[in-house]
């Protein structure tokens, strides 16, 4: 059975399913973020001191892994434009590259947590650390979310293409759309707990 | 979309990226700097200060990804306007502590 509108736009709203249904799903996503952000907020003007970044955490180690996720966002991008040209093999080149990024990212934030329990740092030692893990690890579990996706679009969803290309440009699009969420919701992250 | 809107395209998300490195140095740069003086010619507070700067350039940042690689600039009524709806409620969330200062515990942060 054919499901409707799976890559042609609705008449009414003149979205697909898969583009509507990404940002009610990013919507969700940023009450989610926005709930932590709040409680960063409510916790630092509530406190009588509040210790800056540095004094617990690598802001080098954080500026590499802002670079990395950056670099994901537009090599993610890149990948899409040559998907839209149909050259699939530098398609598959800037996905992959997406992909490594992306794990790069997660090996560097291993290395930053593995520090912080080497010195005996955890969410209950304060409530900066608290808000840190909670925030810092939300924020890991969407970019893991995101390399299964895409690994899942590189490998065995790749089939796809052979079959019904729109719809193949239209998921990779989408998946886009959730990693550049991913980076936007880090472009914020990095500030506030890492710089201020 | 034919193939020359494409490579401009691909031109412009170079650019942006360009731009995003550009102010990923300016945030830490600009943390790393003594403002005291300008916060006194502002007279605000220096950690105050900070913050509205670097706010200000993750905001610029954020309008560049969600405009150019989220592609709002081209989106559908329908998603602005969803977009709009948990923006509002994204800002009330954020706004909601500060409503209240009145019942503070002044414990938080234990060092």
């Amino acid at each position: 059975m054919k499901i409707p509108f799976a890559v042609e736009e609705r008449p009414d709203t003149g979205l697909n399913n898969g583009r509507f249904g990404i940002w009610l799903f990013l919507a969700s996503e940023l009450m989610l973020f926005g709930g932590l952000f709040s409680a960063y907020i409510l916790l630092r003007t509530g406190s009588s001191g509040w210790p800056k970044g540095a004094d617990f955490l690598n802001i080098p180690l954080a500026t590499v892994n802002t670079v990395v996720l950056i670099s994901s966002s537009v090599t993610i991008i890149l990948a899409w434009i040559a998907l839209q040209m149909n050259n699939v093999k530098r398609f598959r080149i800037l996905y992959s590259l997406t992909i490594l990024l992306g794990f790069i990212f997660l090996i560097i934030k291993y290395f930053e947590y593995s520090a912080k329990f080497h010195h005996h740092y955890y969410p209950s030692t304060n409530t900066f650390l608290a808000i840190y893990f909670t925030m810092t690890g939300l924020h890991v579990l969407h970019i893991l979310g995101g390399l299964l996706v895409n690994i899942y679009h590189l490998f065995p969803g790749f089939k796809l293409y052979k079959e019904d290309p729109e719809k193949y440009k239209g998921r990779i699009e989408l998946s886009g759309i959730y990693w550049h969420f991913v980076d936007l919701v880090w472009i914020f992250l990095f500030p506030i707990l890492y710089l201020l | 979309m034919d193939t020359k809107s494409l490579s401009k395209k691909n031109r412009t998300y170079l650019i942006v990226f360009a731009s995003l490195m550009f102010l990923t140095f300016i945030t830490v740069w600009v943390s790393g700097l003594d403002l005291t003086k300008t916060s006194k010619i502002l007279a605000i507070d220096a950690s105050v200060c900070a913050i509205i700067i670097a706010l200000s350039v993750a905001s610029v940042k954020g309008f560049l990804v969600g405009g150019y690689f989220m592609h709002l600039f081209d989106e559908k009524r329908w998603v602005y306007l969803l977009i709009l709806l948990s923006v509002f409620f994204f800002i009330a969330l954020l706004y909601l502590p500060l409503l209240e200062s009145h019942s503070r515990l002044e414990h938080y942060y234990v060092p």
